[in-house]
């Protein structure tokens, strides 16, 4: 227990002085000490919790955010300059940007951008959005994920973002969470996304730190896809150095929905993602996919939880991993098949190829199923590169580096392919070969396309 | 001109000797087939000439086009003109031929010196190289052997075979498991890819693919080693006779 003092401190005076300026608004302070007793009360999840057995957050105590920069004046974040504001390269210019920067989201950035089919309000001009939206979320609020609860008693700001019904947005939106600061601190964001009915929108999740300390980010999404929409959210998270990220995103689907998630986590020192998504219409389709790749000490926890509360939906995941360095990864996938949820498909499926001794993969895939008249399927594997395959390929005159980046390459080129926004596609595919050190890309969309074609027509 | 020299080869596999000094010679343009009962050391020959890693050569030289063949990575083998169409061609998911052929075919031309063939001139050649063994072009685009049945597989090395233009072939058993449809239109493939240019060694345990090939020479391989040479009429005794001829001490050579 002694080791955990030091962050709990920090948590506790960080709260305490969040309480204390905000003093005049009496409704708030009430509602955040309630989640933050939850929180004390279930403490920093430790390897005992079974949903954090392979994941050990220790280290939290090591880092001292300072309460004096946390409380930096509003000013502050609205004169930032533009290179902070606007990410990378291709996913910018053609997109809608949100940029949130330490978890406060900048408006004035946003509205240069922004569509009138999206509405947007500040979370903390209108707490009733809160109070409102956050009870539809609260199933996902449970005892093994205390983050969720510290997040409400300590969140800074967020937006909500709404999109109209009967409308389709094909630009992506971008929410942008970047990271600035030169001393330790401690990021939280609650915002909430909501798609009207029939409505069809892809989101970016880009996160990106530029700081030169210890930054810990805890970032909640919430989303709320009303009847007969159709979202594809990606995930980015490139390069994340002194970034410790818990990044919760939770999503309610209504009925004839159709919800497509891509999370890629490339080199990231240390990232959670709990993506955990709940059926609560019938007829409605959830495919989760990522890639994630984790070298040198680097590490990735995807965590996912698909609930099936209603009949007649479905579910496919496919995460794929590579390990190299002392790289390590963790996947756990749970899917839960309620006892009123028949008909319900859920397919699962996570392959990890390892490139090096020291690297670990923990994977876990989890199925509790209640009903009876279900198809579900899962399977792991771990493997090392097929030495058959890399002779054969070697064999036809192939250096063994493009034999092995082809390999490599066909792994992952699967997921790759299933990113709907081409501008996000082709950034991915480069930044996934610099990762690699693929010698050439070999990611030819046309002609391993075709392929699939051909096959899936016989 | 000779392409091939192998003098007193001795290979072990984890320890236990399988070829116990064998000695060959190809001249450029040659076709010869080696025969002989399983597990007598055929695979393994064509394995090392490969450079299939886990063969530990014991003792002897072998010598391609007079350059030291042992000294060589299999990619450079390759690069220098040998191919090997192996027995159980390996599938690879989530690669298609046309990548596969085209990555292949440009490394050796770079070896070569050859500007790459554009996207253009390679699908013309894919196409006219498939029709060669009947493969259809959507082949092509489908992943390396993956789903293929045994038939397609030994096509496909064909196919491999005409691509790449090699100097000498080595074929481990081409036509094993194929019906005798298939083994004439592998056969037939090989047949027009033969040339003054290029020689083939063919590695089988029946004669039924020689009565397509006509060898110039037929070799018998037993116990590690060769012990009977002759022309094509020696595939035909042994047919009639069996390997247990061999067994019976017959084992004199040539």
């Amino acid at each position: 227990m002694g080791v955990e003092m030091g962050f709990l401190e920090n948590v506790k005076n960080l709260f305490e002085s969040k309480i204390s300026i905000e003093n005049s608004n009496l409704n708030l302070a009430n509602f955040r000490k309630a989640f933050f007793e939850k929180f004390a009360q279930l403490g920093i999840p430790t390897p005992k919790n079974e949903e954090w057995k392979y994941t050990n957050l220790s280290f939290l105590n090591d880092i001292n955010f300072d309460v004096s920069f946390y409380f930096k004046d509003r000013g502050y974040y609205q004169n930032l300059d533009q290179k902070i504001l606007s990410p990378p390269q291709l996913l910018n210019g053609e997109n809608f940007i949100f940029p949130i920067i330490n978890g406060h989201p900048n408006f004035e950035y946003f509205k240069n951008t922004y569509s009138s089919e999206v509405s947007y309000e500040n979370i903390s001009q209108n707490e009733n959005i809160i109070y409102n939206s956050l009870e539809k979320f609260k199933p996902f609020f449970d005892d093994s994920n205390s983050f969720l609860f510290l997040n409400i008693a300590l969140f800074d700001g967020g937006v909500s973002l709404k999109v109209q019904p009967n409308t389709f947005i094909e630009r992506p939106i971008v929410l942008f969470f970047n990271y600035l600061s030169d001393i330790d601190y401690f990021s939280n964001s609650l915002n909430f996304i909501e798609i009207g009915e029939n409505s069809k929108v892809n989101f970016i999740l880009l996160f990106s730190n530029q700081s030169s300390q210890k930054i810990i980010g805890n970032e909640i999404v919430n989303i709320f896809q009303k009847e007969g929409s159709e979202i594809e959210l990606n995930v980015v998270q490139y390069d994340l150095k002194n970034l410790i990220l818990i990044n919760n995103i939770n999503v309610i689907i209504e009925r004839n929905s159709n919800f497509k998630s891509n999370t890629f986590s490339l080199s990231t020192k240390f990232v959670r993602n709990n993506l955990n998504v709940s059926f609560q219409g019938q007829f409605s389709s959830a495919l989760l996919n990522g890639i994630y790749f984790s070298d040198t000490d680097n590490f990735v926890d995807d965590h996912t939880l698909i609930m099936h509360n209603v009949p007649n939906c479905q579910s496919d995941e496919n995460f794929r991993g590579i390990l190299d360095g002392k790289g390590r990864a963790v996947f756990n996938g749970k899917i839960f098949v309620a006892r009123d949820a028949q008909k319900t498909t859920a397919y699962q499926s996570n392959k990890n190829l390892i490139l090096s001794n020291e690297a670990r993969i923990n994977t876990k895939p989890q199925l509790e199923i209640y009903a009876d008249d279900v198809k579900c399927t899962h399977g792991a594997t771990v493997g090392f590169l097929d030495e058959e395959m890399l002779f054969y390929i070697i064999s036809r005159g192939i250096s063994k580096n493009k034999a092995k980046s082809m390999l490599l390459n066909s792994f992952v080129s699967v997921n790759l392919e299933k990113i709907e926004i081409p501008s996000l596609r082709d950034y991915l595919k480069e930044l996934i070969a610099k990762k690699l050190h693929l010698e050439e890309i070999f990611f030819c969309g046309t002609l391993s396309n075709t392929g699939e074609l051909v096959k899936a027509q016989e | 001109m000779e392409i091939l020299k192998i003098k007193n080869l001795r290979v072990g596999v984890e320890g236990k000797e399988i070829i116990k000094g064998l000695n060959l010679t190809l001249n450029m343009g040659e076709v010869h087939a080696i025969m002989g009962p399983n597990g007598t050391g055929k695979s393994t020959l064509a394995n090392v000439l490969a450079g299939k890693p886990g063969y530990e050569v014991l003792e002897g030289e072998i010598y391609f086009l007079g350059k030291n063949l042992l000294e060589l990575e299999p990619e450079e083998r390759a690069h220098e003109g040998i191919f090997l169409a192996f027995q159980y061609p390996v599938e690879i998911p989530g690669v298609t031929n046309a990548n596969f052929m085209k990555t292949a075919v440009n490394e050796i031309r770079k070896y070569r010196q050859l500007e790459p063939l554009d996207a253009f001139d390679f699908l013309q050649l894919m196409k006219e190289r498939a029709q060669l063994v009947g493969l259809d072009s959507s082949y092509l685009q489908r992943n390396v052997n993956e789903g293929f049945s045994g038939g397609e597989k030994k096509r496909n090395e064909i196919f491999q075979l005409a691509m790449l233009e090699p100097k000498l072939a080595i074929l481990d058993e081409t036509d094993s498991g194929l019906d005798i449809d298939a083994l004439k239109i592998v056969a037939n493939g090989v047949n027009s890819l033969r040339s003054p240019e290029r020689s083939f060694l063919v590695i089988t345990h029946y004669q039924r693919l020689l009565n397509y090939l006509t060898p110039d020479f037929v070799h018998v391989m037993f116990d590690g080693k060769i012990v009977l040479s002759g022309d094509k009429n020696l595939a035909v005794e042994l047919e009639t006779k069996g390997y247990d001829w061999l067994r019976n001490g017959n084992n004199g050579s040539k």
